[in-house]
């Protein structure tokens, strides 16, 4: 039962941020070629933030552009689910480039349990598709 | 009656890892000791090139080799040896068909078909052939059930058809295909047929003289030899017509600063070193099959098989794929539990040391086809039996009861 500890099963059956967003700045879409789960996920900016197409990879006011909002919606297994739910949690209030800062290893503290190489796919797959987000340009300003 | 427990005991793995139940065999196999002793005998007491040396130890090492082609040449009823090339897998063969043979012979406007049943070795390399060469790339589809009538494929055959290639067995739902029916109706509008075999070399009976197809592929990996080898059979006189696409050593005739012409088959398509240690060791991989004899080996398959879907029909919350009968399907059962995610149940029934395969198995047109984004996939051989499907149903409620 390593791998589904009831934290995990609570976040895939109920999982946070789940859902689209009223306005978003922008979206994207993310896929595990492995497996064939896919991501959706939104994003809306602090109002007032610095926004441009360089975001998360300048140190710039477009970098400390902070995430009011987050949703995504998924069709993938417990750890990517719980993974997106979970990380969607933590960045809200988070700078894009704190957020670019975020590695496997914070993913996997946060899911709190030992991912095989195989599943460490579907784990990384939210905050691949997070990271990707980040760095687009806001639809609006 | 074969004693199917006394050839699990030639395989070391289960020695070793006495719990484990291994049902991923569609992807790979375990290996027996006698393959493991071929590799370890060449490296410690024989080892030299192949084709090369005129020295003892290469020319024992080439005796060695060159048996193989004759024992694969006799697995599959070719009519001749140099019809038997040595490629690293089904994946290389089929390439080498698409990059040799392919180019030379499909044009614009031409077509080729396949079934919507291949693994991506058999889809992409034709599907990428035609759109280099502006030809038309087209679909035999299957009933709902996954079955592949040859009807399906002759609606898709018309005077233009160049190629059809089509699996021996579905590597996602076990469905045995008509090949010997498809292969008549393709050459009867002048086509010519490659059949992937990588799913039913080590199951059922194979004999390309009896299929009469212009070309077959299949891995060493797939039928208890090891990985790194496989086969591309073609009609002699076809190979001889092809120009080789792999240039190197050990495929020449002579060459010169202006030319170069080329060794005879198969020499031709084997450029460069090539797996000298698997290809001798699949010869007990050979003779392994041999010794069983494919009668049993189709029975001992059709009695899991037959165990197997009845068991998983027993669990709630299940859908199995295919057509849930032994006498259609060799090896495969793919399913899903529909209320837990295909990758979860292959973490969790591994939890209970089950080994089965998740995802798209390589074939995302036909997983899109049952609309799926994959199955669980359970695939056997000669050595699981009736208290491994056991373990398997098992270690399903465990996953389901995880989920609940």
């Amino acid at each position: 039962m390593d791998n589904y500890r009831e934290e995990i099963i609570e976040h895939y059956k109920h999982p946070q941020n789940y859902g689209h967003l009223s306005h978003a700045d922008a979206t994207v879409h993310e896929r595990n070629s492995s497996c064939g789960d896919v991501i959706d996920m939104e994003v809306a900016y602090e109002k007032g933030a610095a926004l441009s197409a360089e975001g998360a990879s300048t140190s710039t006011a477009a970098g400390a552009a902070k995430i009011q909002n987050v949703r995504f919606t998924s069709d993938g297994c417990s750890i990517s689910r719980a993974s997106a739910s979970m990380l969607t949690e933590e960045v809200k209030g988070m700078s894009r480039a704190d957020i670019a800062k975020l590695g496997p290893q914070d993913i996997f503290d946060m899911l709190g349990v030992n991912i095989g190489t195989t599943r460490a796919k579907c784990a990384l797959l939210p905050l691949d598709a997070m990271k990707k987000l980040i760095k687009l340009p806001a639809k609006h300003e | 009656m074969t004693d199917f427990s006394a050839i699990k005991k030639r395989f070391p793995i289960f020695t070793n890892q006495p719990n484990l139940v291994f049902l991923d065999n569609g992807a790979s196999t375990q290996k027996p000791q006698a393959v493991i002793d071929a590799i370890t005998e060449l490296y410690t007491k024989y080892y030299a090139n192949v084709h090369r040396g005129i020295y003892k130890n290469s020319e024992r090492a080439t005796d060695m080799f060159e048996a193989v082609r004759g024992k694969v040449q006799k697995l599959i009823g070719a009519a001749h040896e140099q019809e038997i090339i040595f490629t690293k897998g089904t994946t290389e063969s089929l390439n080498t068909i698409a990059y040799t043979w392919g180019e030379r012979n499909i044009q614009a406007g031409d077509e080729i078909v396949v079934s919507l049943l291949e693994h991506h070795a058999n889809f992409i390399p034709w599907q990428q052939l035609c759109q280099r060469k502006g030809a038309t790339f087209k679909i035999a589809m299957p009933e709902k059930d996954g079955t592949l009538s040859v009807e399906a494929v002759k609606k898709q055959l018309t005077p233009k058809t160049k190629l059809v290639a089509i699996t021996h067995v579905s590597n996602v739902l076990g469905v045995i295909t008509p090949v010997r029916a498809i292969t008549a109706a393709a050459h009867k509008v002048g086509a010519k047929v490659v059949v992937d075999a990588a799913q039913s070399i080590a199951h059922l009976p194979v004999n390309v003289q009896d299929i009469d197809c212009d070309f077959l592929v299949f891995s060493g990996h797939k039928m208890y030899g090891p990985t790194g080898v496989g086969i591309l059979y073609g009609k002699r006189e076809l190979l001889e017509n092809m120009e080789p696409f792999m240039f190197g050593g050990n495929m020449i005739n002579e060459v010169t600063i202006e030319r170069s012409t080329w060794a005879p088959v198969p020499e031709k398509f084997e450029g460069g070193t090539p797996a000298i240690a698997e290809v001798i060791a699949l010869a007990p991989a050979i003779d392994l099959l041999q010794e069983v004899g494919f009668d049993a080996i189709r029975a001992h398959e059709k009695e899991l098989l037959t165990y197997a879907l009845q068991q998983l029909a027993t669990l709630p919350d299940i859908t199995i794929y295919g057509p849930q009968d032994a006498d259609k399907i060799s090896g495969v059962i793919s399913f899903n539990l529909d209320t837990v995610h295909p990758h979860d149940t292959g973490t969790l029934v591994d939890e209970k040391d089950v080994a089965i395969r998740v995802g798209h198995h390589c074939a995302q047109p036909l997983t899109n086809f049952l609309g799926v984004i994959g199955t669980c996939r359970a695939s056997f051989a000669i050595y699981n039996t009736k208290a491994d499907v056991d373990r398997l149903i098992n270690a399903l409620k465990h996953a389901q009861k995880v989920f609940k």
